[in-house]
């Protein structure tokens, strides 16, 4: 090579090589974890652990790493606003940890949260809530210095609530684990035990007149990626103990099947604004605002579970005294991706490539990893199980109240579509538009149908399952044996489907077209609407800014005013036992009837 | 001499030559598989790959970059599913969800970044009108990257693209009275590159205090935007496998005709008739399968291409004069993207409007103001409105067919005038309201068919079935056999990469960007050489980043769904092609003359 083509070569590589590491060091803006050695301690996002407190009190402790408000606004308003003014412009950048225990104690269900935060300073606690006491701390109650290491003393002092009403002081100091006690109560080995830290210390809250209030004395075990695995101490005088029980808790089976709707007369349904609360012992009933980007859901025992995208929680409602009121919440980690119920169980797949399911109570049941993300919501089996599909096509069978795999299979192709249960057969479709069919009991490929085509839906009913297609096609099959039964062709997009037993409802933006699904025969058609519900027998059509009930012949039976799609980020339509809902992201739902 | 040898005038014993006949046997199938793929592969990679010939200097060191970006986003195509099992990926949930391996997002900016600085580069040495619309397209992008870097209106991060972008013009400016020289490129892609990353990191640093990561969603906006940039490649992408199965059909009869005595050829038909009989009761049973009326209308569409060609001949005044299949096939690399090229024309203003609107969004431009423009673009991507630019581009190949065939050129006139009628049909059948009317691939190649056991039947019935017909026939029904399987090439492909939509379009990227640089290896004044491949290299490498986008991201719809496209020109080349071969065999057959299906065109043309 000649010394100029050389030249040429090199130079280029060179540049190459230089605008490559420019654009790949701009692209690392990795947000750096603050807090110095005290941020070792923290759990990840999503973390479980759990609780058992010396009065036989079980815990589920879920753990929330957020960045910014998200978490602050979620507090009761008084400490939400503390917090705030205490971090003034920092807000934004607050590295937050939310440690929330839900605790199950004969049939009764408690929620508290600890807001705790990574700075400079080291971990401090910015306000807790859901007990007897609340607190919002100004300045934050330092629990870990940054530079923290056995030998380190500290103290920090200031209001634990707004106002001066309650001050605090707290004194600590960290030591390599010796406490039998707490060691004890920890049941961790010697090895487990190089990775923790003891503290100890005592903190005295006292009112604004300087009587005491409450004395705590307490001895914590922090063990890396874990937070506080143990505690020690008193309240008050009265001894005080918690550390990991000696094996994991069970669900109690979850067999409940949901009952299916059935609207009776429609004369007093309204529209009625309902506000979205949940109570506090403290601080009083507060607002919580539902930013939703999936479709509620409802349990069998008639819970509104819905993803909040504000702090990725999952939250579960009922409607009490005309307020739908919060059960529990709960944080499985990431950003829910799907959420699905199957009788009386949650479950939702995340951003972390995870499963997730919850109890009717909260209580998180199971978590299987997956290979890939799951975008489809997983199908309630009916007996169960619930089907899960895998966006690299993997299709399982997950048993609810364990989370084992009963059968797994894969497709050759992905998957973004849920799976559809019709009798005793699962059918999938993948993004290369073949139709599979598994025995639901056995997994085994009952028969497969390329059609060749994108799929943008698929609904079942009489033994048929219907697949609307992205050309503009409706295909009938026969469930059982595969058999093409009609095709039809359909104008604009789908955007949702009910079954009225005999008949399916397909809804576009531009026709809602009433199909016998085993011939194709179309009973009626109207206009296009933008979602459905049914009780099984009449369906509810939502347009932009009216829900009309149409019976099973097409006769509509009233309409109602409801929140306009056009003014609202996400509406989702929900169907209750004897009316409807209609939820919005961060605004209050609407019922129609008593759902 | 060795021991197993036969003496001269010594027969051979019946045992020796069976087990002569039984290694000869597979010897012979290989060597016919060997000379059928080095035809149908190796033969169009050699007439369409680069040729390194009076490259100025550095230019191969160039070429080598470009080419090891296209086969870095080839492999994160390929290992896309690895890739996402393996990483970290960034999540985004909305009304759609995007994923995306977060730790190989900043290659796909340098492959974009790459692109660009290809495309400016070969800009400087271009006619004045194409590189004044490359260069406004390139300076556009880079002030788009920096609007998200919105603290101050001007901002380290728009600063950096505004001197870039000026220092872009001025240089080309400057450049453009001289010949390429390497060191343009090594200013112009880190003057890109650089801006690029300041643009982006300070959009980046901005947000990630807040544990907001705008990496994602940023490459997501950006290929969303110029992603449809890759539309004419794709449509172009769309032709590789119907032009593979046809090159396959022509050269296995060639090959069987030549390798192997008569009898192999008429063995070989009678498999092929079963094969399309069961094909053909297939297409009539299924409840899928082909309509009456859309046999009807394919029947419809073989006869206006068979009109438009006898017209063609005519106006040349060399009536018997038909193209052979091999040349049409030959031809269709060529044609494909200028054809794309065009039927893509609406995404040019969409794409600039598109940047423009941000970019003066960004500046401060008040949001009403800038919704006319807005509406006005939308109107180009209505159905409607690509209707009517297929229906325009239809009618100006077949315009273009007749001038050429006036002039006295054949093949081109015959290929364009038949993609034109297949591009005017599926132009015309939604706009009537008569997309159910309309054609489609196994009404073809049923016609096709059913054409070919009818000519056989006549021809054998009258005993005039001569080896060239039978010959011609098997060409025939193999290229319709072929033609209704040819997602044999990426189907597998697509299991192996387990993700839909991207095979069909690799492929066709592959085997473009390897067979289908001849245009680049030529040169003009207005249009040197040293452009032309730079101009191949870069639209090669972005269509191939905006489909690892998608893979990466496994969403067909996460930037532009190029499958959708290549499907496009997968229906208006693939069946052009299908009907032109088989207009040209069946003449030959009708005709009684051998069909050239072996003749490269290499060194031979009468175009």
């Amino acid at each position: 090579m000649r010394p100029a083509s050389l030249i040429a070569a090199g130079s280029i590589a060179a540049v190459v090589l230089v605008t490559g590491a420019t654009i790949a060091v701009a692209d690392r803006q990795t947000t750096e974890v603050l807090g110095g050695a005290a941020a070792k301690y923290l759990p990840a996002d999503g973390y479980l652990e759990w609780v058992l407190d010396d009065l036989g009190t079980l815990r589920m402790s879920e753990s929330a790493r957020t960045i910014g408000f998200s978490n602050i606004l979620q507090l009761p308003v008084s400490a939400g606003a503390s917090v705030v003014g205490d971090l003034g412009d920092d807000v934004r950048i607050a590295q937050l940890w939310r440690e929330s225990a839900t605790g199950f104690s004969g049939g009764e269900l408690t929620q508290t949260t600890e807001l705790h935060r990574l700075s400079e300073e080291g971990l401090t606690l910015l306000a807790g809530h859901g007990g007897s006491v609340g607190f919002a701390y100004s300045p934050a109650l330092l629990e870990l210095p940054a530079d923290v290491a056995p030998g380190s003393t500290w103290r920090s002092e200031g209001d634990a609530l707004p106002g001066g009403i309650m001050t605090y002081t707290a004194d600590h100091r960290a030591s390599e684990p010796t406490n039998a006690e707490l060691i004890a109560a920890s049941g961790l080995d010697d090895a487990e035990l190089a990775a923790c830290l003891q503290t100890e210390g005592a903190s005295v809250y006292r009112d604004s007149s300087g009587a005491t209030l409450l004395e705590i004395t307490e001895m914590d075990l922090w063990c890396e990626g874990r937070g506080r695995v143990a505690i020690v101490g008193t309240v008050n005088g009265s001894p005080v103990a918690q550390g990991p029980p000696s094996s994991t808790p069970t669900a109690a089976a979850t067999d409940a099947v949901a009952a299916p709707p059935g609207w009776g007369a429609i004369d007093d349904w309204r529209p009625v604004e309902v506000e979205i609360r949940y109570p506090d012992a403290f601080f009083g009933e507060q607002h919580l605002l539902v930013s939703l980007a999936n479709a509620p859901r409802r349990t069998a025992s008639g819970l509104i579970v819905a993803a909040d995208q504000n702090a990725d929680d999952l939250v579960a409602l009922r409607l009490d005294s005309g307020l739908l009121q919060r059960r529990w919440f709960a944080h499985p980690g990431g950003e829910i991706i799907a959420l699905a119920t199957a009788g009386d169980v949650t479950v939702v797949t995340t951003s972390l490539r995870q499963v997730i399911a919850y109890s009717d109570a909260g209580q998180r049941l199971w978590t299987m990893d997956t290979r890939e993300l799951v975008f489809a919501p997983p199908a309630d089996a009916g007996n169960g199980s619930v089907i899960v599909v895998g966006l690299d096509g993997i299709v399982s069978r997950v048993d609810l109240p364990t989370g084992d795999i009963v059968w797994q299979r894969k497709l050759a192709a992905d998957v973004s579509l849920p799976a559809t249960v019709a009798g005793d057969s699962v059918v999938v479709i993948d993004r290369a538009g073949a139709i599979t069919t598994f025995a639901l009991d056995s997994g085994e490929t009952v028969w497969s149908e390329d059609t060749g085509e994108t799929a943008s839906s698929v609904a079942t009913s009489d033994g048929a399952i219907v697949v609307a297609r992205e050309d503009g096609i409706f295909g009938g099959y026969d469930a059982a044996s595969g058999d093409h039964l009609w095709e039809l062709r359909y104008g604009g997009f789908l955007r949702a489907s009910a079954d009225l037993g005999d008949a399916l409802v397909l809804v576009t933006n531009e026709a809602t077209t009433a199909v016998e699904a085993r011939s194709g025969i179309v009973r009626w058609t109207l206009a296009g609407a933008q979602d459905v519900v049914t009780d099984g027998e009449r369906i509810v059509l939502f347009e932009d800014s009216r829900a009309r009930l149409v019976d099973a012949t097409g006769g509509s039976e009233g309409e109602w005013s409801i929140p306009s799609l056009a003014l609202s980020i996400y509406r989702y339509a929900l169907p209750g036992v004897d009316g409807f809902w209609v939820f919005r992201s961060n605004q209050p739902a609407v019922m129609v009837g008593q759902p | 001499m060795s021991a197993d040898a036969t003496p001269v005038g010594v027969s051979a014993t019946p045992v020796a030559r069976r087990r002569s006949a039984f290694v000869r046997g597979p010897l012979l199938a290989w060597s016919m598989f060997v000379e059928l793929f080095d035809h149908v592969l190796a033969d169009s990679y050699r007439e369409g790959r680069l040729r390194a010939k009076a490259w100025p200097l550095g230019l191969r060191a160039i070429v080598v970059l470009a080419i090891c970006g296209y086969a870095l986003a080839v492999l994160g195509i390929v290992f896309s599913g690895l890739l996402r099992e393996s990483l970290e990926l960034s999540v985004t949930v909305g009304s759609e969800t995007l994923s995306f391996p977060r730790p190989v997002l900043w290659m796909l900016l340098l492959l974009v970044v790459l692109s660009m600085a290809l495309l400016q580069t070969a800009a400087l040495h271009v006619s004045a009108w194409l590189s004044t619309a490359i260069t406004i397209l390139v300076v556009l992008i880079l002030q788009f990257a920096s609007a998200p870097d919105s603290f101050d209106l001007f901002s380290p991060g728009r600063i950096a693209t505004l001197v870039a972008g000026i220092g872009l013009i001025v240089f080309t400016i400057v450049r453009r009275r001289y010949r390429f020289a390497w060191w343009e490129f090594v200013v112009i892609l880190p003057t890109i590159g650089i801006a690029f990353a300041v643009a982006s990191g300070r959009a980046l640093a901005t947000s990630a205090p807040s544990g907001v990561d705008f990496g994602p969603a940023m490459l997501s906006l950006t290929m969303t935007t110029l992603g449809q940039l890759a539309v004419p490649a794709a449509i172009a992408a769309g032709a590789a496998v119907a032009e593979l199965s046809a090159s396959t059909a022509l050269w296995a009869v060639g090959v069987v005709r030549r390798r192997l005595p008569a009898v192999a050829l008429v063995i070989g038909l009678v498999i092929v008739i079963l094969w399309r009989v069961w094909a053909l009761v297939v297409a009539f049973t299924d409840p899928d399968g082909v309509s009456p009326l859309q046999l009807a209308t394919s029947l419809l569409l073989i006869a206006a291409i068979a009109a438009l060609w006898y017209a063609l001949s005519l106006l040349r005044g060399r009536r018997r004069l038909v193209p052979s299949a091999s040349r049409l096939v030959d031809r269709m690399g060529s044609v494909a993207t200028p054809i794309a090229a065009a039927l893509a024309i609406t995404l040019a203003p969409l794409v600039i409007t598109l940047l423009v609107v941000q970019v003066l969004f960004a500046y401060g431009v008040p949001l009403d103001l800038l919704a006319w423009p807005q509406a006005a673009v939308a109107l180009l991507t209505t159905s409607t409105a690509i209707g009517i630019v297929r229906l325009v581009v239809g009618l100006t190949t077949i315009v273009l067919a007749v001038i050429l065939a006036r002039r006295g050129i054949r093949t081109i006139p015959e290929l364009i005038g038949g993609i034109g009628v297949v591009t005017v049909t599926v132009a015309v059948a939604p706009l009537a309201g008569l997309g159910s009317w309309l054609w489609t691939s196994g009404g073809l190649t049923a016609v096709a068919t059913v054409g070919c056991f009818a000519l056989l039947a006549w021809f054998g019935i009258r005993r005039q079935l001569t080896m060239r017909r039978v010959t011609g026939l098997a060409v025939a029904l193999l290229l319709a056999a072929f033609f209704d399987q040819r997602d044999f090439v990426s189907d597998p492909l697509g299991a192996v990469l387990g993700f839909t939509g991207v095979a069909f379009v690799l492929f066709g990227f592959v085997w473009s960007f390897l067979t289908g640089g001849g245009g680049a290896n030529e040169t003009s004044r207005k249009y040197p050489r040293p452009a032309r491949l730079l101009l191949f290299l870069a639209n090669s490498v972005f269509g191939v980043t905006v489909l690892a986008f998608t893979a990466l991201a496994r969403n067909p719809d996460a930037s532009i769904n190029l499958g959708a496209f290549a499907e496009i020109g997968d229906q208006l080349f693939g069946t052009g092609l299908l009907v032109c071969a088989l207009l040209s065999v069946l003449a030959a057959v009708v005709a009684d003359r051998m069909p050239p299906i072996e003749g490269k065109t290499a060194g031979r043309s009468d175009d």
